[in-house]
């Protein structure tokens, strides 16, 4: 419990910020912050893992593509459209950026393991290959190869979507 | 939409990093978080850690001083409700409910009685308003103190005086430090219900918490889950050579005051935890919670017409450069010996004659107070540093009789529990690490 709490005294708002990128809603970010906590608390294995900080940042980022996982699988009500959380997306590009990043965020979904844990340390949350590397017990040209491969995906994926949006005549088409 | 190449994806990523919460926000996920930790808490033990909590005050006097020395305490003190921590036993669902509702508890005022060996018993009124704002009233002084922003002011009416100290060397937090939040600083000591009880003619829960150096017992309301009394116990250590890092200095230690003019008195004391401190018992009562206070008697900007004095305070941890640098101001201020003993750095009989040889100089005597206010300050926190290795690991002390420069001859070692290894100071002021407890030659 101790090592806990001072993961929490360490990581508070960096885990919370974290989720609130990939859930792109405060309110969730917040359950899913104590969720995180929850679940961390009741592991069994707890005492066994050696570096707690890294294993939550983990389990947040897993739990925050799961929650987007399980959004995209129920039916889309008008309540769940997700809002914005920052002020620096203006008004006015909300929506179509909103739906970009979105995108983006979905596809990230797509794919899990280092790669993905790479990912979002570098560009989520703007890491250097060198701390990620430290963090993930790799070396910094191994990290760069792990994001090329993960952003190569996304690439993929965005543009597969891309093509069968344009084949069947607009996303009303797709949806 | 824009085709969707590695740059409109870079793009994007971009957006995204940007992404900040708002500070309500996280705000909320944080008491979230701190709910499942009090909860937790029903279901097991949490282990203790060395805290050490920096105390500091400054009081202004005429030359009637006799509380001197108990403000400084005092000040120290306030910070009492903040520290005790509980272990939940059999009761923990009452009190985890007390916790909830403390946390929940955006303000509070109380009275504080402080009872030390020392002195008379002193009391003081505070308020508390989350996050992290406190004002504390004793003796026609007001201190307010915003802990977000490690800012301190103090106002003397009487006066129309007023010093803004500003807390340095210690970690800015990100978030707003809430003064109750103690929820999640649990410490490892056993809490148990001992009674129902009849106070002021309120039946009342009785709390008891106890733990090496410190006694605590709280009688809770059970209608509200709130504390009605809290007395605190601290007990200081059973070994004579721990000692409380505490000193207070004069302004007319320095020069000569004129008889009508004020005399300043400025004081540091440590709580370092470990029994580092004197006998005191603290009855904090009165308490009033959530009541309607007006931010602005938080307001850390003093009145437009108050005199204004800016200082720092380093609030650093203590640390072995430190403890160097203590030992080579002590050399070179004493004929190139180091202290006796260790203890000696918080004997006011040979600290204030060396502060005094320092930054007397025939000036004011307010300003050369100022001055070595911050010198004395690093003196205590070698101290703090050398009774923290004794306390929770090995400490040996042999600089009696070296002088600065003898090489070989190790002036004081000190080993942490978790390390095999002795760190060792030697003569030179040269740091290494030594197998085994260093022998003098």
């Amino acid at each position: 419990m101790q090592r806990l709490l001072e993961v929490f005294e360490r990581s508070e708002t960096e885990l919370h910020t974290l989720l609130a990128r990939l859930v792109l809603r405060e309110d969730i970010a917040e359950e899913l912050m104590q969720e995180l906590f929850v679940k961390l608390a009741n592991f069994k294995g707890l005492d066994k893992v050696k570096d707690l900080a890294a294993y939550a940042h983990r389990t947040a980022v897993n739990m925050a593509f799961d929650w987007r996982k399980a959004r995209d699988k129920s039916a889309c009500r008008l309540d769940d459209v997700p809002e914005p959380v920052s002020d620096l997306i203006s008004p006015s590009s909300k929506f179509a950026q909103n739906e970009e990043i979105e995108e983006v965020l979905g596809a990230i979904a797509q794919f899990r393991g280092a790669s993905r844990e790479a990912f979002v340390m570098r560009y989520i949350q703007q890491q250097s290959y060198e701390y990620i590397a430290g963090e993930m017990g790799k070396t910094p040209n191994q990290v760069c190869a792990l994001c090329f491969k993960a952003l190569m995906h996304i690439r993929y994926l965005l543009s597969d979507k891309e093509l069968r949006y344009s084949k069947k005549g607009g996303r009303d088409a797709e949806d | 939409m824009p085709r969707t190449d590695e740059q409109e994806i870079l793009r994007r990523l971009e957006l995204i990093s940007q992404i900040k919460p708002s500070p309500e926000s996280t705000a909320r996920a944080m008491e979230r978080v701190r709910r499942v930790f009090v909860s937790m808490s029903e279901k097991k033990e949490i282990s203790n850690q060395i805290k050490i909590v920096r105390i500091w005050g400054s009081i202004m006097k005429t030359k009637m001083l006799r509380f001197a020395a108990a403000a400084v305490i005092i000040i120290g003190i306030l910070f009492g409700l903040h520290q005790f921590g509980v272990r939940i036993d059999g009761t923990a669902v009452v009190w985890a409910d007390v916790m909830e509702q403390i946390y929940n508890a955006r303000t509070v005022t109380y009275r504080e009685t402080i009872k030390t060996e020392d002195n008379p018993p002193t009391t003081v009124e505070e308020m508390v308003m989350e996050p992290g704002h406190i004002r504390t009233t004793f003796n026609n002084s007001i201190s307010i103190t915003d802990l977000a922003l490690n800012r301190d002011l103090q106002l003397y009416p009487n006066e129309k005086k007023a010093t803004i100290t500003q807390r340095i060397g210690m970690k800015q937090r990100k978030q707003p430090f809430n003064y109750l939040n103690w929820v999640t600083k649990l410490k490892d000591r056993t809490g148990q219900f001992t009674r129902q009880q009849v106070l002021d003619g309120q039946a009342v829960d009785v709390f008891l918490f106890q733990q090496e150096y410190e006694k605590t017992t709280v009688w809770v309301d059970p209608k509200t889950n709130l504390p009605v009394r809290v007395e605190r116990e601290i007990i200081p250590n059973p070994d004579k050579e721990i000692i409380s890092p505490e000193m207070a200095l004069r302004s007319d230690d320095f020069e000569e005051v004129k008889e009508g003019e004020m005399i300043i008195t400025k004081g540091i004391s440590f709580y370092g935890g470990g029994g580092m401190v004197k006998k005191m018992i603290m009855v904090i009562s009165d308490f009033v919670w959530d009541a309607n206070l007006d931010p602005s008697l938080f307001s850390i900007e003093p009145p437009p017409d108050y005199a204004v004095e800016q200082e720092q305070l380093d609030v650093s941890n203590p640390d072995e450069q430190g403890l160097i640098e203590v030992l080579a101001l002590w050399s070179e201020m004493s004929d190139g010996f180091f202290p006796s003993a260790i203890k000696d750095l918080v004997d006011p009989n040979m600290v204030k004659p060396i502060l005094v040889e320092k930054f007397a100089k025939g000036g004011n005597p307010v300003d050369e107070l100022e001055l070595a206010m911050p010198v004395l300050n690093k003196i205590l926190k070698a101290l703090v540093f050398a009774q923290q290795q004794r306390i929770y690991g090995e400490w040996g002390y042999a600089g009696d009789g070296i002088r600065l420069g003898e090489t070989n001859e190790p002036i004081c070692w000190w080993k942490s529990d978790d390390t095999g290894t002795y760190r060792v100071i030697y003569g030179d002021l040269s740091i290494g690490d030594s197998s085994e407890i260093p022998q003098q030659k």
